[in-house]
């Protein structure tokens, strides 16, 4: 059984040399060096407050960080697009911002007060179809289930296609098949777009299953390499002790090693 | 002007013989849709609290503006109120403290510093008109004042409101995409601030807290989408500006006061009407 999604764009990669975070006086992350490859999806482990999201606002630049993130770009651009699936999103039950409005302003289209011409709107039809969402165009999204959000969240963040996409514990409102369904999604699109995808995640199971590659995060790097190297270093089991146990005690049914 | 009398006066109504009654018409007409619609956004990013801070440190900013100038201490009021905007915002967003609370703190000291320092040698009496408002003392040459609102408020509609639509959804989906949502917040707030100081005298501190909210929440329960929602909240003002206004003229009340009763009202039976339609 293999679910790894094979191709590469190959060669480029984003590359983070010795980055550090510091909140309120406490290290997030100190002096830690990554790197991810274009078309392979990274999934960066670890225990909670080991700095795995301070990682990923690093590269969106949404905190200060010393040291230095160079990326992965498609030639001709200056910047990096990148593509942000967050972790919670707290929306309003009340918001009047339907589905289609949240995709025209999340690409920077910011005359939503505006009738919304018939082109645009098959534009947006088009993009949720990728993932299995186009029904939802007119719903407003404080009425939409953790999982039809969470696809319609991550249809905004591969619009327009980024270089680098982030997914910061993309499946914590899924139940077990909603995730599997989730990932083979994610590694659909990397498929068809090439891109650096980035998966922070407190799913070992579920993630190593279709991860190419793994960071096992705690203030530094502890281990990385395959996600079955990883998973079954001497150093997984000191960090994630209780993870590994349950990990390895249910390995006939997530198929953990058998999968890898 | 004369144009606008001239219209008005072609309507069957006895109030059209005054000519304040005229000018207090225009006034409500142009200032109602304005806040209604900056409503929109304030009640979209939880920002009510920030409007009632503005509101009350007009106080303040009164008495500090009538320490420079006691002719016209608006320009001191203006200054003073999007200072206090901008460091409310910065406050929060270096301490990422709890806003209700920060809100909370500076609403209380504004207004209790502007009480006393207003109500020094016991004459406190002679601001009251700031407290409760009278569009009726509007004169036409002021309507420019409530014109500077609208155009603020259209030209910040027209290109921001959408960035701060995105902004009460998920700030961090802004982070990359040229526009930084501290900064959209903060000029938002200037805007507020604005609109506070500019129209205070004639809506009322009391008052204008409601004008901005209710419109927006009787209308964020009907919009199918943002377009709807600013269109809605802006009509709701303007009808509950105009039957305020009416309503008031008849019962020989605050003007200020009808209008917020009208549009609670709207609010009321729109909830009620959600409901009903939830039933069936």
């Amino acid at each position: 059984m293999n679910n790894h999604c094979s191709s590469s764009c190959g060669g480029c990669s984003t590359i983070i040399r010795s980055l550090s975070v510091q909140f309120s006086g406490r290290k997030a992350v100190s002096d830690i060096s990554l790197s991810f490859s274009c078309g392979e999806l990274t999934a960066i482990i670890g225990p909670n407050g080991g700095g795995k999201t301070s990682i990923l606002k690093s590269i969106l630049g949404e905190i200060p960080y010393s040291g230095k993130i160079d990326f992965c770009i498609s030639s001709g651009k200056k910047k990096p697009r990148i593509g942000y699936l967050p972790q919670k999103i707290a929306v309003q039950k009340d918001s009047p911002v339907s589905v289609c409005d949240f995709l025209l302003l999340s690409e920077g289209y910011p005359f939503t007060w505006l009738r919304v011409s018939k082109k645009r709107r098959e534009m947006k039809i088009k993009l949720l179809e990728i993932v299995s969402a186009e029904n939802l165009i007119d719903r407003r999204i404080g009425e939409l289930s953790g999982g039809e959000l969470q696809r319609v969240l991550l249809a905004a963040s591969i619009n327009p296609v980024p270089d680098i996409l982030l997914l910061d514990e993309p499946v914590t409102a899924l139940d077990s098949k909603g995730i599997d369904i989730f990932y083979e999604l994610i590694c659909s699109l990397r498929k068809k777009f090439h891109m650096t995808i980035l998966v922070v995640s407190h799913d070992i199971g579920a993630i190593s299953k279709h991860a190419d590659k793994m960071y096992l995060i705690n203030e530094k790097v502890i281990t990385h390499g395959t996600p079955s190297e990883v998973i079954s270093s001497r150093e997984f089991r000191r960090e994630m002790g209780e993870v590994y146990f349950r990990l390895s005690g249910a390995k006939s049914d997530h198929h953990i090693y058998g999968g890898l | 002007m004369q144009f606008w009398y001239s219209i008005i006066e072609i309507l069957p109504f006895e109030w059209t013989e005054y000519g304040f009654m005229k000018t207090a018409l225009l006034a409500v007409m142009i200032i109602s849709p304005a806040i209604a619609l900056t409503g929109t956004m304030v009640v979209g990013n939880r920002m009510s609290f920030f409007s009632h801070v503005i509101g009350h440190s007009a106080l303040t900013g009164l008495a500090v503006g009538l320490l420079f100038s006691t002719a016209d201490p608006r320009p001191v009021m203006i200054l003073f109120a999007v200072i206090l905007a901008v460091a409310i915002n910065i406050f929060l967003s270096l301490t990422k403290a709890d806003g209700d609370t920060v809100m909370g703190v500076f609403a209380s000291a504004t207004t209790a510093l502007g009480i006393a320092l207003l109500s020094r040698g016991g004459s406190f009496s002679k601001y009251t008109v700031y407290l409760i408002g009278d569009i009726l003392s509007i004169t036409p040459s002021e309507i420019v004042y409530l014109a500077v609102i609208l155009a603020a408020v259209i030209l910040f509609w027209i290109f921001l409101s959408g960035r701060i639509s995105l902004i009460s959804v998920e700030p961090s989906l802004l982070y990359g995409k040229i526009i930084n949502p501290f900064i959209v917040k903060t000029v938002f707030s200037i805007l507020v601030a604005l609109i506070v100081i500019l129209s205070i005298k004639w809506v009322g501190i009391l008052i204008i807290n409601s004008l901005f909210i209710l419109p927006a929440a009787a209308a964020r329960i009907h919009a199918k989408n943002l377009r709807a929602y600013f269109a809605l909240s802006a009509l709701i003002g303007l009808v509950s500006g105009i039957a305020g206004l009416m309503i008031s003229y008849y019962t020989e009340s605050s003007c200020g006061a009808a209008v917020v009763l009208v549009s609670a009202g709207i609010y009321a039976v729109s909830v009620l009407l959600k409901h009903i339609r939830h039933r069936i």
